[in-house]
């Protein structure tokens, strides 16, 4: 195969993703009381994959994420609804939050909030919406 | 029933989802957006319904009470609009079955088409402005994706257009969302609708206004904004011609009423002259382009430009008699619009061609085709027996009225031109002696599809009283902003009592 | 600080215009994007912008600043985000169909 970049971003990129990635984490975790957020956190984790996509092309990056973007967004979406129709079950309104406090040992009282879950949604639709678009623009030269 | 505001947002949206899920399994995606368009429908129902039998109804989302937070409000106009488009949308969902291509169904096809669905539904039940606008561009992403569906290049050329400019109105729409929170600290509809009507000093509202009448403008395809349309409707794959021409331009015109009869009530007067003057001049435009044109889907696309403008001038005149007779128009033309932009299609899916030069007698091999577009042509042309008939003449008679001389003759006039584009394409098509093609087999779904639209506007006619009675109401309400602002703080009381 | 945004504003807004008058297709979607980063910021001024102030009351109380304009403009990035990548998208693919970004050799494509 021929090599794309020079093998200073290799080394490089191969230092930095696992970085971004687990930062990416720590804004989505962090998201709902601190700056962060499902957004950010997934436009984080699809520049990490982009950086792959520019160094090693398109086929190490299909290699570490699952295989149908489209499917990420529709599980984003499934997420975000859901939590979304959970609170309208229950009889509040659309999108209503709910608020849990947990004492879980080790890390001391921990605030649960449904939100999250809509955080989450969040982030896996910006990244597989990403993905769809990285792969359709890099598709011929990978 | 709060939560029944919600169902024609989240119906299609849990529509889109399972049909991604669904992968590439054509039947499977079928049968799952049909029953997604068919409980949107229904639920549209249900909430007219309710809204007719016990008023306004306000869902307030996330629990946070308005001003604060997002509501979702149906009174009379917003549910009517919404049942008439997830009517619209069910036939040109059945017709997509039968015209889009197996390889485009099992793609994206359905998820975009029941997101467009869900940003007009959501654009009808908003009572905040910004969340007007997300619902704006929800609806605009998916018709873009739409527009460009099957790739050929003309198709993306239009997308380009279409696309640019939209995103620059989107832009002045943000501008007029910042003059209207930096002047008024509010975005909600029935917030600002109460803090406007205690304003001493207008300041910079009067123009903020005339730049929502603009960004709507461009979705209503007004005149100066007008130049994307023709070649987007036109380039879209038929179905979706269909929404776009019969449902996604009344967007526009619903936004302009809405704005104008809750919000920026007291500067009305100050932005009808414009409104008057530009529907004048897309009137005329709209009916010169479509005079030019030789291809059936342009011809038609003009023609929606042409018919906006009778819409936009209905807005303007704003007396109540207009009002009702733009409603009835808006109803006419989405119903008779949407139905020739299917049976053109049905007509260029058996030629092979759109030139309509290259068709003619085609009357006697699909007489029922021939029939619903000539029904299509009666009612945008506004022939006596079709309800089309007294819209156009009652807005004209409301034009007299409100001392609009001129305006009443040019829409007659123009009315007269209408006919004529309409009946020539009609005649060249169906009628004159044609060249004996050998036609291609058309799918049934597709011939039941326009037929069925054909039907409702027979039925509409029939039940022309109850239908005006309808939207006399609908037009009532419109007049006292005060029933909307009451509906919505009801809601606030209600639901801090409920904490 | 509000003149400051004022200009900054109008620049972008002037040469997002002037891109947008571009031939070049791609230049018209750097514009177009820079026209909505203007119309970003002049939201985010409509709310009273107070330099560094965080839009959340924090533990001791405080000057804040009013944090709807930034919910609203964060809404607006996200979705200018989607349009930008659709609008990408869009070039590319009639780009490798026909070979050209030049808007006028693109538009004699119409029959």
């Amino acid at each position: 195969m021929r090599r794309p970049t020079t093998i200073i971003a290799e080394v490089v990129t191969r230092f930095a993703f696992p970085i971004i990635f687990l930062f990416s984490l720590h804004l989505l975790l962090a998201g709902h009381n601190n700056p962060g957020g499902g957004f950010i956190a997934g436009l984080m984790t699809a520049v990490a994959l982009v950086l792959q996509y520019v160094v090693f092309g398109m086929r190490e990056v299909q290699r570490v994420t699952p295989s149908s973007y489209l499917g990420l967004v529709a599980l984003g979406l499934t997420l975000a609804l859901g939590t979304g129709l959970g609170s309208l079950v229950l009889g509040w309104g659309f999108l209503t939050s709910g608020i849990l406090h947990l004492q879980i040992p080790l890390f001391g009282e921990v605030e649960v909030v449904s939100a999250f879950v809509f955080d989450v949604g969040v982030y896996f639709i910006v990244v597989g919406v990403t993905l769809t678009v990285i792969s359709l623009l890099g598709r011929e030269t990978a | 029933m709060k939560a029944l505001v919600t169902f024609p947002i989240l119906i299609p949206l849990a529509t889109a989802i399972i049909t991604i899920f669904l992968g590439r399994s054509l039947r499977g995606k079928v049968v799952v957006s049909l029953v997604g368009g068919g409980a949107s429908f229904a639920s549209a129902l249900l909430l007219l319904r309710t809204v007719w039998s016990q008023g306004t109804v306000v869902h307030v989302m996330g629990s946070w009470s308005p001003p604060f937070g997002i509501i979702l409000v149906a009174d009379l106009l917003s549910s009517g609009m919404v049942l008439l488009s997830s009517g619209v949308a069910l036939v040109a969902l059945c017709y997509s079955v039968g015209y889009v291509e197996e390889e485009g169904q099992r793609l994206a096809y359905h998820p975009l088409f029941h997101l467009l669905m869900m940003g007009i539904y959501g654009a009808f039940l908003t009572g905040d402005i910004f969340n007007l606008f997300v619902f704006f561009e929800i609806l605009l992403i998916s018709s873009y994706a739409l527009v460009a569906f099957a790739g050929e290049d003309y198709q993306l050329e239009a997308t380009l257009k279409y696309a640019t400019i939209n995103l620059i109105a989107s832009a002045v729409f943000l501008l007029a969302v910042g003059g209207l929170y930096g002047t008024m600290g509010s975005l909600n509809m029935a917030d600002l609708s109460l803090k406007i009507g205690q304003l001493q000093d207008p300041g910079p509202l009067p123009t903020i206004f005339l730049l929502f009448i603009a960004v709507f403008g461009v979705k209503a395809s007004m005149f100066p904004f007008y130049f994307w349309l023709p070649d987007a409707h036109s380039s879209a794959p038929t179905p979706i011609s269909a929404i776009l021409s019969g449902v996604l331009i009344k967007v526009g015109a619903y936004s302009i009423l809405r704005i104008s009869s809750v919000i920026f009530v007291p500067f009305r007067p100050d932005v009808q002259g414009w409104i008057l003057a530009l529907a004048a001049i897309t009137m005329v435009v709209g009916a010169c382009g479509a005079l030019a044109q030789s291809d059936v889907k342009r011809l038609l696309a003009y023609s929606s430009v042409g018919q906006m403008g009778y819409i936009l001038l209905g807005v303007g005149i704003g007396t109540p008699l207009a009002l009702v007779s733009t409603l009835l128009f808006i109803v006419n033309h989405a119903l008779a619009k949407a139905m020739l932009f299917l049976t053109a299609g049905i007509v260029i899916e058996a030629t092979g061609t759109r030139e309509m030069g290259n068709m003619g007698g085609l009357g006697r091999q699909m007489p029922w085709t021939a029939g619903a577009f000539l029904v299509g042509t009666m009612a945008i042309g506004g022939v006596p027996p079709l309800f089309g008939f007294f819209a156009k003449f009652l807005l004209i008679k409301s034009a007299i009225e409100a001392g609009y001389g001129f305006l009443a003759a040019l829409a007659a006039v123009l009315a007269i031109v209408t006919l004529w584009y309409l009946f020539a394409a009609w005649q060249q098509v169906f009628w004159r002696e044609g060249s004996g093609h050998a036609l291609h087999a058309v799918p049934r779904l597709m011939k039941g599809s326009g037929l069925v639209l054909a039907g409702l506007i027979l039925i509409g006619t029939i039940f022309l009283n109850p239908l005006v009675d309808f939207l006399s109401a609908v037009e009532a309400q419109l007049r006292q902003p005060g029933v909307y602002v009451t509906a919505v703080f009801r809601e606030v009381t209600r639901g801090s009592a409920l904490h | 600080m509000t003149t400051l945004l004022a200009v900054t504003i109008g620049v972008l807004f002037g040469t997002g215009a002037f891109l947008v008058l571009r031939r070049n297709a791609l230049k018209v979607i750097i514009g177009l994007s820079l026209i909505s980063h203007g119309a970003n910021l002049l939201l985010v001024t409509s709310g009273g912008f107070a330099g560094n102030r965080p839009p959340i009351i924090g533990p001791g109380g405080g000057v804040y600043v009013d944090p709807l304009p930034q919910a609203l403009v964060l809404t607006a990035i996200v979705i200018s985000f989607g349009m930008t990548a659709f609008m990408v998208t869009l070039l590319y693919r009639l780009y490798r169909r026909t070979g050209t970004v030049d808007m006028d050799q693109i538009r004699g494509l119409k029959g």
